[in-house]
C-alpha cells in the first residue's frame, strides 16, 4: 500500500451497532422516550459523515415531509472538495438545525415565537411569530430561512396541488393560504416533531441511504445516540461559540 | 415652487402607498429579500431613521438640557425632526415584518432576553417622551397660535395645546415657564438614556448577533449612537440653514451647529477606522469577507463615496469653506451631504453582513433564487421607501406650516 | 391561470378524506384507530395530545398509504406513497421490502402495524411527486399543426387519433401536406398465426442455409405478398414494419407490449434502449455464466454483484454506486457500514472522484477506456504471483466442485484449438477420441480427459496453464491464453497505458487476494461503454474468477430474483404466454440486425456490410434511426417511440434527426409520452400516457439483494389523464389503453371481449396486470401461497383506494379480472406493494441461499468464432487490450485537448427529472463542464468562464434543433481537483430543449417553457460518431454498447 493514494483512514467505529437493526432500534427507543415526561427527554441527533454518501436524500425528504416551498430548507447537504490531485477528498456535511442547548436565535425574538422546548427542540410557533427575520441572522449555523409565500410551479402551466396541502408540521394543519401562516414566517427544522409525537423518526434519519444520521433520546443512557456521542469521534460545528448544539457528528 | 414641492411628495406618497398595497396584499415576496440575505433596504431606512431621530433628539437635549442657549432656536426643529424621523423609522419596522398585522404581539407576548424587544418598548416610550417634550416646549406657542391664527390652523394649535393656555397675568406665565423648562429638563434628562437606548439598542440588535461577525462587535453600538448624532446634527444644520427664519443669531447657531456636526463626524471615523483596523486585523473570514466588500467590493461605492465622501470628507470641506462668507448655504448643504452620506452608512452597517455563507459552501448546497447571498432592492422595496419618506416629509412640512416649531412666542408681541 | 387553479383546488373524484371519516365512524370506525397501537405495541401518541395541540400524523395512518414501486430511475425500488386529501403528499421506502428497509419487514405483518415504518428512498424516488404532478404533463392527445418539430400542436378526440393511425391517408391535408400517410392497417399484412410459424419455420431453415430463397418463394409462392422483400424472405413479414421503441420499460408493461407489438401486430421490432444502458456489462456476464445444456451454452445471469454486506475488499471501475449504478439506495447502507465498521476496503478506479472513490482506501484516476488495461494488470500480477485460486480453477465439473464445497467451477482448464494462429472452439472429446461431442477436453498430468461440465459425481479437473498439441491440433487452455494476453505488456506498461502507478497496481492486487474468496470487482458503464467494453468486462469478470469468490458470503453474488409473474412455472393460475388466442410469434431480421450472424442472413455479401450486425446483442438502440435512415435491411412504416427519447439520450443522436424529420423515411410517427420531450416534439401524434405511480407493472428484480424480491407497481392516484372509451370502458388514457383501442380497431388477436380466451377479456389494463399478481401470489411451488387477506385488510385495501376515480379503479372490475378465490390473495400481495422474502433468507452457512451453480467461463468459444461484421476481424474469446477503433478496426486517434465523459448526478436521472424542483432544480440548478485545475489553467480558463466545446464529429459545436434552429453546445466551467487532467466531464439530465423548457402553441395558444427547465450543456451531439456508419456513434460490437466516452473534445471560450 502506498501511502500517497492513502486518504481516507479507516478506523472501526467506537461501539458496536448492531447494523441490522439500526432503524427499529432507534424507532423504539424514541417510542420508549416518547413514555417519559416531555423535560425528561433530551433529543439529540448524530450525523455519521463517514457513512453519509452525499445524497440529498433527507434534503429532500424533508422538503416534501415538511412541504417546504422555495427559499426553505431545512437539511442542506454541504460538500467541499479538499486537497489536490490526486490526493482529494469530498465531505458532506448535511447541516440540520442544531438545536442548541444555548440557542442565540431564541435570545433575540421580539415575542418569544421561538423558543427551546424542555426536551431540548427549539421550535417556532407560527401564529405567534411576526416574521421579523431577527432570528435568521442570529443563528451563526445559516438554520432559519423565511416562508416567502412562493410555489415551485408558479410561472408554469398550473400552480399544482400538491404544493397547498398542508403541512403536518408541529403536529398542526398548516394548508398554504396567501399570506397565511407559515408564509412570512420564519422556518427550520423541528427534529419532525409531528413524528416523534406519532412515535415515528424524523424524515431525514428513516430515509438516510447511508444510514449516517441516528436519532434518540440522548438522556437513554442505553440509547444508541448516547453510545455514538460518547465516541471518540464526535465533533460540533462552531463549538466556540458556546451554543452546545445537540447534533453531533462523527468524523 | 412649493406647490410643485408638495406635489412631488403628494405623488411620491401615493405611488409609495400603492406599492405599500401590494406588499401588504403579497407578503415578503414582493422583496427581494431571500433568505440567505433577510434584512435589505427597509432596515436600512429604519436604521437610519432612528439614527436621524435619535440624533436630533439628543442634540434638543443638550439644547434644554444642558441649557445650550446658543442652540435654543433649533430645539424644537431637533424635536420635531426627531418625531418625524421615528415616525418614519417605525413604519419601515412595521412593513419590514413578514406578518405586520401581528405588531402588538411585541407588547404582549414577552421575551426579555430579545434585543429588538427591548427596542420596541424603548421606541414607544421614546415617542411619548418626544411628543410630551414638543408639547411642553410648544405649548405657549399653541395656545397663543389658538388664539390669534384663523381658521384651520388655530383649530389645530387649539386641539394641539390640549386646553392649556399661557396665564394672563406675568406672575402666572412666569410659573407656567417654569414648569415647562423644569419637565422639559427631567423629560430631556430621561430622554438621554433612553435615545441612547434607542440608538445604541438599535445597534445592539446587530452586535449581539454572534450570527453574524461583521455586527458582532462592542463597538457597533457605539458606532450607532454617534453616527446618530452625525445625522441628527446634520439634519437639523440642514434644515435651519435652508428653512430657518433670517434672525440675528442665525449665523452663530449655524456655527455652533456646524461645528457640532464636524466634531461627531470626527469621533465617527475614528471609530469606523478602529472597526475596520480591528476587523480586518482579526481576519475572522465571515468579517473579512464583508469588510473586503464594503472597501473594494459590491459596497465600495457607498463606502467611498457615501460614507467617506457625502459623510465625512465633503462636510468637512463646505464647513471649512463656509467659514470664510460664513455662508449658510454651504452649511446647510454639509448637513444635507451628511444625512444623505449616512444612509450610505447605514447601508454599509447592515447589508455586507450577508455577503458571506455563514457555513462555508452553504451557497451551493441548495439553490433557489431565494437563496442567495446577494440583494439589491426590487422596485415595490424602493417606491415603498421613498413613499414612506415622501410622506414623513410631507407631514412634517405640514407641521413646519401650521406649528410655531421656528419661531418663539413672537406671535405674540 | 386564475381558473386552472380554482379547479385544480376542487376535491378530486372518489371519496374524500372528510366523507371517508363519517362513513367509518358510522360503520364503527375501523381503520382509524389502527394507529394507535403499532408493530411496537403502544406508542407515543397517547403523549402527544399534552404536548401539542396536534391532530394525528395523517400520513402515517394506514389508510392513506398505498405501495408501489418507483421508476425515477430504472432500478424500482420499493416504495410507499402517502396520500393525503386525494393527493400524493409523500414517497418513502417500503419497508417491507430488503432493498429499501435492512432488514426489512416480516411480510404477514399487517399493513396497519406496517404504517409507522418508513424505509429508505433516494432525492429521485422523494421527488417523484414532482414528476407525477408536472404542469407539463399531458392529458389529451397531441396531433401536430405544424411541420414535425416546429412545437404547434392540436389536441384531437383520442378516438380519432386512433382512427387516423390505424386507417392512415391524407392525415395532414390541412397543414398542407398531402403525402398519403401509411395506416398501421396497411402494415400488419399478415394475421394468420399458422401461416406465420409456417413463414418462421422455414425462414430458420434459410438461416441455417438448409433452404434457399428461390425454394422458399416456390413453397409460399401465395404468401409472398405479405412478405416484406421477397428476395429477402428473412426480413419477414410487413409487419415488422412497425416499430415499437422503447426506453424505461418495466417487468409486465413488456410483456404486455411485447403481446401487442410481437404477437398481436406480429412485428420482431420492439426495440428498447438497452444498449445507452448496461448492456455490455449484462451481455458479458450473461456469457460467462451460462450453463452448457444439451451441446448449447443458455440462461447466464445478468448481474452478479458483491455481497456489499459481507465482502471486505472490492475494487469498484466506472460506477457510482452511491450516486447511480443498481442502486444507491440498496448499496450504500451495507457498503457504509463495511467502511465504517472497518469490514470493508475499497479500491476506486474512475478518472473521476466520486462519492464512493472519496470514501475509498484508494482512487485510482484512470484513463479512459483502459479498464481492461488495468484488469489485465492486475490479472498479470495475480499470476505472476500465485495469488489465484488454483484448486477452485482446476475443478472442471461440478463434482469437482462439489468436492471442494464449492457451487461453481470454470473453464479455466478447457483446452482450446487454435486454428490458423487464433483461438476457436474449445476441444470437444469426440474430436479427441475420448468421449462425445457434448464433452469437453481437460490436460491432467500428462493425460487428456473428457469432461462433462455438469457431471456431478465423477470429479475432473485439469491443469490450468496448458499448451500443447493434440492429433496435430494447437491446443491452449483458456487461462493460459488469457495468460498470454496478459502477459504481453510489463506492469510498467501497463500504467502507462492507464495512467496509474505501478505500485498502485501492485497494492491493488495485493489486497484484493488477501481476503480470500471475501473480494470482489465490481464495475459498470464507465468500464464497458467503450469500442472495447467487452473485453474490458471480460477482464473485470476474470478478475473475479481468478479468487473463486463466486456464491460465497462476501464474495459474487447472484440477485435474489423473484417469483415469476408471467405464469410460465407449473401451477400457476395464468400462463400468459398461452392465454393468447390467434397468437402471432413474430420473426425475420430485426431492424438493428441483432441476435443474427451477418453470414446467416441473405444479405450477406462479404465484408464491409453496409451495417453492422449484433449477434450477441439485442435492443441496439442506436441502431434504429440509422438503420431506418438507411433502409437497412428494410424501410420502416411506422413508428410507436415509448419512454424514450433517442434526441437527448443518444450519444450523436441528434445526428438522425433528419430522419425523424423526414416523411419518406419515417411516415408515421407516433409518440407514447407523458410531456412533449426532446424526441415526442418530433412526433406526428402524442398519445398521453400515465407516469409510473398511476399505473401497472411488476416491477424489476434488485439486483444487489440476495433475497426473492418481486414488487408490484400499482396506481396510487387516479390517472392525470383524460378519461377516454373504448370498447365500452372507461378507462384513463395511457399507453395500455392506446394498444387495446388500436387491437380493437384492427381486430388483433390477444385483446378484447376474448383476448384472454373465450370469455376472458383484456379489455382494461388490470384485466392483464392483476393476472400478473395472481401468479405471484401463488408462488413458484406448492404451498408457496399467500394467506388470504382478511376482513380487516380488504376494507383497508378499500379505504386506502377512496381517492382513486372509477376509470383506475373499480372494485367490481378489478374482481372481474380474476377468480373470485384469487382476489384476497391479490389484496395481500398489493396491500405490501409486492412480495418479498425476509433478508435473513440470504445466506446458507457461509454461501450465498441464491447460487450461480454452474460453470463460469474465461473463454466465450462462440464469441471467438464470430466476424465483425463491418471489419470481417474475429473477435476475441477472452479478455484483451484493445486501443478504442471504429467499426473497420481503426484506431481512434487524439483528436482534441480533452477526452469527454459523462456521468448521473445522484439527484437526476436521464431526462425525466427536470421537473424535479426539490431535488435535480433546487440542488443543482445547472451542470458544468467539470475540469481539472492544471487544465483550467492551461487552457486559461476560471470558474464560471461559458465554454464552448468542439469535436470530430461536430467541429463548430452545433445542436441542430430542426426547422432551423440550432445552439451551441455551451456550458459553464467549474474547476476542479477532483478528475484526472486530460479530461472533462459533463453529467447528463440538464440541457434540455423541450420537457418543458420551451414555448409550445397548443391549440394555437401559447404555452411559455419554464427557463428553469433549460439550464446547463447537453453533451450528446459532441460524442464521436463512427466514421464508417453514417451518423452511428461508435459502438462496442458484442455487447452492442453506444460509446460515451471515448470523445476527444476540444473547449475554447465561448
Ligand atoms: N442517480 C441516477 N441513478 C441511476 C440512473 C440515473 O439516471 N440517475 N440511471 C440508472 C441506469 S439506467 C443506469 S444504466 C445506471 C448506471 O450506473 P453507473 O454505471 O454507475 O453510472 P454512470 O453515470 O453511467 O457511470 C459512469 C462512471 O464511469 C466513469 N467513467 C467514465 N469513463 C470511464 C472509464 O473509462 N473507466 C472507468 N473506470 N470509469 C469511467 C464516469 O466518471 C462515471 O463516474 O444507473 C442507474 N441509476
Ligand atoms: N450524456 C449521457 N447520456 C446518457 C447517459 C449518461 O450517463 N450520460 N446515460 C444513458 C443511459 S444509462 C440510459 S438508460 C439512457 C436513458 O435514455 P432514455 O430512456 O431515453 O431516457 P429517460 O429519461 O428514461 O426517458 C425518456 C423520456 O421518456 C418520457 N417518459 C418519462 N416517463 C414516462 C412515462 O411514464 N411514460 C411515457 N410514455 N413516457 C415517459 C419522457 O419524455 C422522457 O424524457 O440515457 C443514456 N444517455
Ligand atoms: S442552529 Fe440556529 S436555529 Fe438552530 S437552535 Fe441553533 S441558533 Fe437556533
Ligand atoms: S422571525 Fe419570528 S421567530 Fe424569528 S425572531 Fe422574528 S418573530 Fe421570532
Ligand atoms: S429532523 Fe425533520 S425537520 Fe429536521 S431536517 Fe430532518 S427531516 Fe427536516
Ligand atoms: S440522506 Fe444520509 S447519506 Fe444522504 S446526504 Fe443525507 S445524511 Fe448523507
Ligand atoms: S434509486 Fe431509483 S428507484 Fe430507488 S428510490 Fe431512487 S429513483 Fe427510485
Ligand atoms: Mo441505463
Amino acid at each position: 500500500m502506498s501511502k500517497d493514494t492513502q486518504r481516507v483512514k479507516i478506523t472501526p467505529l467506537s461501539v458496536k451497532i448492531p447494523q441490522d437493526q439500526l432503524i427499529l432500534r432507534m424507532q423504539r427507543e424514541l417510542q420508549k422516550a416518547m413514555e417519559k415526561p416531555v423535560a425528561q427527554r433530551r433529543w439529540a441527533m448524530v450525523i455519521d459523515t463517514r457513512k453519509c454518501v452525499g445524497c440529498s436524500s433527507c434534503t429532500v425528504a424533508c422538503k416534501a415531509e415538511n412541504k417546504l416551498p422555495p427559499g426553505v430548507v431545512y437539511r442542506p447537504v454541504i460538500e467541499e472538495e479538499y486537497g489536490t490531485f490526486p490526493h482529494v477528498a469530498r465531505r458532506f456535511l448535511p447541516r440540520p438545525c442544531m438545536h442548541c442547548t444555548n440557542p442565540p436565535c431564541t435570545k433575540v425574538c421580539p415575542v418569544a415565537a421561538t423558543y427551546k422546548r424542555d426536551d431540548g427542540i427549539v421550535v417556532i410557533d407560527y401564529d405567534k411569530c411576526i416574521g421579523c427575520r431577527y432570528c435568521i441572522a442570529a443563528c451563526p449555523y445559516g438554520a432559519r430561512t423565511f416562508d416567502w409565500g412562493e410555489y415551485y410551479t408558479d410561472g408554469t402551466p398550473v400552480r399544482e396541488q400538491y404544493e397547498l396541502e398542508p403541512s403536518f408540521e408541529y403536529g398542526e394543519k398548516w394548508p398554504r393560504q396567501k399570506n397565511r401562516s407559515p408564509i412570512n414566517n420564519t422556518r427550520k427544522c423541528h427534529f419532525c416533531l409531528h413524528r416523534l409525537n406519532a412515535g415515528i423518526l424524523p424524515m431525514c434519519v428513516t430515509t438516510c441511504i447511508g444510514r449516517a444520521t441516528y436519532f434518540g433520546d440522548s438522556s437513554d443512557t442505553q440509547s444508541l445516540v448516547s453510545e455514538l456521542i460518547g465516541s471518540a469521534r464526535v465533533m460540533r460545528l462552531k463549538e466556540e461559540l458556546g451554543t452546545n448544539p445537540n447534533v453531533y457528528y462523527l468524523v | 415652487m412649493k406647490r410643485l414641492y408638495y406635489l412631488l411628495l403628494f405623488i411620491l406618497t401615493v405611488v409609495g402607498f400603492w406599492a405599500l398595497g401590494v406588499r401588504f396584499s403579497n407578503g415578503m415576496s414582493v422583496t427581494n429579500l431571500t433568505s440567505y440575505f433577510s434584512w435589505g433596504l427597509w432596515v436600512v431606512f429604519y436604521i437610519f431613521f432612528i439614527g436621524l431621530s435619535a440624533g436630533s433628539f439628543l442634540l434638543s437635549t443638550m439644547i434644554y438640557v444642558f441649557k445650550m442657549h446658543a442652540l435654543e432656536k433649533v430645539g424644537r426643529l431637533s424635536l420635531m425632526s426627531a418625531l418625524f424621523a421615528l415616525i418614519a423609522g417605525l413604519s419601515f419596522v412595521l412593513i419590514d415584518l413578514g406578518h405586520p398585522e401581528r405588531f402588538w404581539y411585541t407588547l404582549v407576548h414577552r421575551n426579555m432576553s430579545s434585543v429588538l424587544e427591548w427596542e420596541i418598548h424603548f421606541y414607544l416610550l421614546y415617542i411619548v417622551l418626544v411628543v410630551g417634550e414638543l408639547w411642553l416646549v410648544m405649548r405657549d406657542d399653541l395656545s397663543a397660535l389658538a388664539e390669534s391664527a384663523q381658521g384651520f390652523r388655530s383649530k389645530v394649535a387649539r386641539w394641539l395645546s390640549l386646553g392649556y393656555r399661557v396665564a394672563k397675568e406675568e406672575e402666572g406665565r412666569r410659573k407656567q415657564k417654569g414648569t415647562s423648562e423644569r419637565w422639559v429638563k427631567i423629560l430631556g434628562i430621561i430622554g438621554i438614556p433612553l435615545a441612547l437606548g434607542v440608538h445604541g439598542g438599535t445597534g445592539s440588535i446587530f452586535a449581539v448577533s454572534i450570527g453574524m461577525p461583521y455586527w458582532n462587535s462592542s463597538i457597533v453600538p457605539i458606532i450607532f449612537i454617534v453616527s446618530a448624532l452625525v445625522s441628527g446634527s446634520a439634519l437639523v444644520t440642514f434644515l435651519y440653514a435652508f428653512f430657518g427664519q433670517e434672525e440675528r443669531e442665525k449665523p452663530e447657531i449655524l456655527n455652533s451647529l456646524s461645528s457640532m456636526l464636524v466634531l461627531f463626524i470626527g469621533i465617527d471615523f475614528v471609530l469606523v477606522l478602529a472597526e475596520f483596523l480591528v476587523g480586518l486585523y482579526g481576519a475572522i473570514p465571515a468579517d473579512t469577507e464583508s469588510l473586503k466588500a464594503v472597501i473594494a467590493g459590491q459596497y465600495g461605492i457607498f463606502f467611498w463615496v457615501g460614507q467617506l465622501g457625502l459623510a465625512t470628507v465633503l462636510p468637512i470641506l463646505l464647513i471649512a469653506r463656509s467659514r470664510k462668507g460664513n455662508s449658510a448655504r454651504l452649511k446647510g448643504l454639509a448637513g444635507l451631504s451628511t444625512v444623505l452620506g449616512i444612509i450610505a452608512v447605514r447601508v454599509n452597517l447592515v447589508l455586507p453582513a450577508y455577503v458571506v455563507p455563514k457555513i462555508s459552501g452553504l451557497d451551493k448546497a441548495y439553490v433557489d433564487s431565494r437563496l442567495v447571498y446577494h440583494y439589491a432592492p426590487s422596485a415595490i422595496e424602493i417606491l415603498s421607501s421613498l413613499g414612506i419618506i415622501a410622506l414623513a416629509v410631507l407631514l412634517f412640512s405640514i407641521a413646519w406650516e401650521l406649528l410655531p416649531i421656528i419661531k418663539v412666542s413672537e406671535i405674540k408681541q | 391561470m386564475e381558473s386552472k387553479q380554482k379547479d385544480m383546488k376542487s376535491k378530486p373524484k372518489g371519496l374524500t378524506r372528510r366523507d371517508f371519516l363519517k362513513t367509518t365512524a358510522f360503520v364503527g370506525g375501523t381503520g382509524l384507530l389502527a394507529t394507535q397501537t403499532g408493530i411496537f405495541g403502544k406508542i407515543g401518541v397517547a403523549h402527544a395530545a399534552t404536548e401539542t395541540t396536534g391532530e394525528v400524523y395523517e400520513l402515517a395512518k394506514p389508510e392513506n398509504i398505498l405501495y408501489t414501486t418507483c421508476l425515477q430511475c430504472t432500478v424500482a425500488c420499493m416504495v410507499k406513497a402517502k396520500i393525503y386529501d386525494g393527493i400524493l403528499t409523500k414517497i418513502d421506502g417500503n419497508p417491507y421490502s430488503a432493498t429499501n428497509l435492512m432488514p426489512n419487514l416480516p411480510y404477514s405483518l399487517s399493513p396497519v402495524d406496517a404504517a409507522q415504518v418508513d424505509g429508505k428512498a433516494c432525492p429521485k424516488g422523494q421527488a417523484g411527486i414532482q414528476h407525477t404532478y408536472d404542469p407539463y404533463r399531458l392529458r389529451k392527445v397531441l396531433k401536430r399543426a405544424g411541420a414535425r418539430g416546429s412545437g404547434k400542436w392540436k389536441t384531437i378526440p383520442f378516438d380519432q387519433a386512433v382512427d387516423e393511425i390505424v386507417s392512415g391517408g391524407p392525415l395532414f391535408k390541412d397543414i398542407g401536406e398531402e403525402r398519403q400517410v401509411p395506416g398501421l392497417k396497411d402494415i400488419v399484412a399478415l394475421r394468420d398465426a399458422k401461416v406465420y410459424s409456417d413463414l418462421a419455420a422455414d425462414v430458420g431453415e434459410i438461416r441455417k442455409k438448409k433452404l434457399t430463397v428461390k425454394e422458399f418463394q416456390e413453397k409460399h409462392k401465395e404468401h409472398l405478398e405479405v412478405l416484406i422483400d421477397p428476395e429477402h424472405p428473412d426480413f419477414g413479414p410487413k409487419n415488422n414494419q412497425f416499430l415499437f421503441q422503447v426506453g424505461r420499460i418495466h417487468n409486465g408493461r413488456t410483456e404486455f407490449t411485447k403481446r401487442f407489438v410481437n404477437n398481436a401486430m406480429g412485428s420482431i421490432n420492439w426495440i428498447e434502449k438497452t444498449t445507452l444502458c448496461g448492456q455490455t456489462s449484462n451481455k458479458a456476464w450473461v456469457r460467462s455464466t451460462m450453463a452448457y445444456k444439451d451441446g448449447k451454452w443458455s440462461g447466464g445471469v445478468k448481474t452478479p454483484r458483491p455481497d456489499w454486506a459481507n465482502v471486505e475488499f472490492v475494487l469498484v471501475l466506472g460506477t457510482i454506486i452511491f450516486e447511480a449504478n443498481y442502486g444507491p439506495v440498496q448499496e450504500s447502507e451495507p457498503i457504509t457500514d463495511g467502511l465504517v465498521s472497518g469490514r470493508l476496503k475499497l479500491a476506486v478506479a474512475d478518472p473521476r472522484l466520486t462519492k464512493v472513490a472519496s470514501k475509498a482506501w484508494k482512487w485510482l484516476p484512470l484513463k479512459p477506456g483502459t479498464d481492461g488495461a488495468l484488469g489485465l494488470a492486475i490479472i498479470r500480477w495475480i499470476l505472476e504471483n500465485n495469488r489465484f485460486d488454483q484448486r477452485y480453477l482446476e475443478n472442471a465439473n461440478a463434482a469437482a466442485a462439489k468436492a471442494d464445497k464449492e457451487t461453481t467451477w470454470s473453464d479455466a482448464s478447457y483446452l482450446v484449438k487454435i486454428k490458423d494462429g487464433r483461438p476457436g472452439k474449445y476441444l470437444r472429446a469426440d474430436e479427441a477420441g475420448l468421449g462425445s461431442k457434448e464433452q469437453f477436453v481437460v490436460y491432467r498430468s500428462g493425460n487428456f480427459v473428457a469432461v462433462d461440465p455438469n457431471d456431478a459425481e465423477k470429479v475432473a479437473e485439469g491443469d490450468i496453464f496448458v499448451d500443447t498439441v493434440l492429433n496435430g491440433i494447437p491446443l491452449k487452455s483458456a487461462l493460459q491464453l488469457l495468460r498470454e494476453e496478459a502477459y504481453k505488456r510489463s506492469l510498467d506498461e501497463y500504467a502507462d497505458l492507464t495512467g496509474i502507478k505501478t505500485q498502485d497496481i501492485i497494492d491493488v492486487a495485493q489486497e484484493f487476494t488477501a481476503h480470500g474468496k471475501k473480494a470482489a470487482v465490481e464495475f459498470y458503464r464507465g468500464s464497458i461503454k467503450h469500442t472495447n467494453g467487452w473485453y474490458n468486462a471480460q477482464a473485470l469478470i476474470a478478475l473475479n474468477y481468478l479468487i473463486g469468490n463466486p456464491d460465497w458470503k462476501g464474495g459474487l453474488a447472484k440477485p435474489g430474483g423473484g417469483w415469476d409473474y408471467i405464469g410460465s412455472k407449473p401451477n400457476k393460475p395464468y400462463n400468459m404466454g398461452k392465454l393468447h388466442p390467434g397468437k402471432l410469434s413474430a420473426f425475420g431480421v430485426p431492424l438493428t440486425r441483432e441476435g443474427w450472424q451477418y453470414e446467416e442472413s441473405t444479405l450477406f455479401a462479404g465484408y464491409p456490410g453496409k451495417r453492422p450486425w449484433y449477434p450477441f446483442s439485442g435492443n441496439v438502440a442506436q441502431e434504429t434511426w440509422p438503420s431506418i435512415a438507411d433502409g437497412y435491411p428494410y424501410p420502416i412504416k411506422a413508428v410507436l417511440l415509448h419512454s424514450h427519447t433517442p434526441m437527448y439520450s443518444v450519444p450523436g443522436g441528434v445526428h438522425q434527426l433528419r430522419t425523424l424529420l423526414d416523411p419518406n423515411k419515417v411516415p408515421l410517427l407516433i409518440a407514447s409520452d407523458i410531456v412533449i420531450g426532446e424526441t415526442s416534439m418530433y412526433a406526428d401524434y402524442i398519445f398521453p400516457d400515465i407516469t409510473y405511480l398511476e399505473r401497472w407493472s411488476t416491477g424489476q428484480m434488485p439486483n444487489h439483494y440476495r433475497v426473492k424480491t418481486t414488487s408490484v407497481r400499482q396506481p396510487v392516484i387516479p390517472a392525470l389523464t383524460e378519461t377516454v372509451e373504448v370498447d365500452g370502458e372507461k378507462l384513463p388514457l395511457c399507453l395500455e389503453t392506446l394498444m387495446i383501442a388500436i387491437a380493437k380497431k384492427l381486430g388483433l388477436s390477444g385483446f378484447g371481449a376474448n383476448g384472454f380466451g373465450k370469455g376472458i377479456p383484456l379489455k382494461r389494463p388490470e384485466d392483464y396486470y392483476l393476472k400478473l399478481v395472481a401468479n405471484i401470489a401463488y408462488g413458484d411451488k406448492d404451498g408457496d401461497t399467500v394467506p388470504d387477506a382478511d376482513d380487516k385488510e380488504v376494507a383497508l385495501f378499500r379505504d386506502s383506494r377512496r381517492h382513486i376515480s372509477s376509470e383506475t379503479y373499480d372494485e367490481k372490475a378489478w374482481q372481474k379480472a380474476l377468480r373470485p378465490e384469487e382476489w384476497r390473495k391479490v389484496v395481500y400481495v398489493l396491500n405490501r406493494g409486492g412480495r418479498f422474502e425476509s433478508s435473513d433468507k440470504a445466506y446458507v452457512g457461509t454461501q450465498e441461499r441464491y447460487q450461480l451453480g454452474s460453470i463460469l467461463r474465461f473463454y466465450i468459444e462462440e464469441v471467438a468464432t464470430s466476424r465483425h461484421s463491418i471489419s470481417g476481424n474475429y473477435f476475441s474469446g477472452y479478455a484483451v487490450y484493445q486501443e478504442i477503433q471504429d467499426s473497420m478496426g481503426k484506431k481512434i486517434p487524439v483528436e482534441g485537448d480533452l477526452k469527454l465523459i459523462t456521468h448521473k448526478e445522484v439527484f437526476a436521472t436521464q431526462s425525466r427529472t427536470i421537473s424535479n424542483y426539490w431535488s435535480q432544480i433546487g440542488l443543482q440548478s445547472q451542470n458544468y463542464v467539470e475540469m481539472s485545475r492544471q487544465d483550467a489553467q492551461r487552457l486559461g480558463f476560471k470558474n464560471g468562464d461559458l465554454v464552448r466545446i468542439k469535436s470530430h464529429s461536430n467541429p463548430e459545436g452545433v445542436h441542430e434543433l430542426g426547422n432551423g434552429h440550432q445552439r451551441y453546445v455551451e456550458g459553464t466551467v467549474k474547476v476542479m481537483e477532483g478528475i484526472l487532467p486530460g479530461v472533462v466531464a459533463v453529467s447528463t439530465s440538464y440541457g434540455h430543449w423541450a420537457y418543458g423548457s420551451n414555448d409550445v402553441i397548443v391549440d394555437e395558444v401559447t404555452i411559455h417553457g419554464d427557463p428553469r427547465r433549460a439550464t446547463g450543456t447537453h453533451v450528446q451531439p459532441m460524442f464521436r460518431l463512427d466514421d464508417n456508419l453514417r451518423g452511428t456513434p461508435l459502438s462496442e460490437p458484442i455487447g452492442g454498447s453506444v460509446s460515451f466516452y471515448d470523445t476527444w473534445v476540444t473547449v475554447q471560450k465561448a
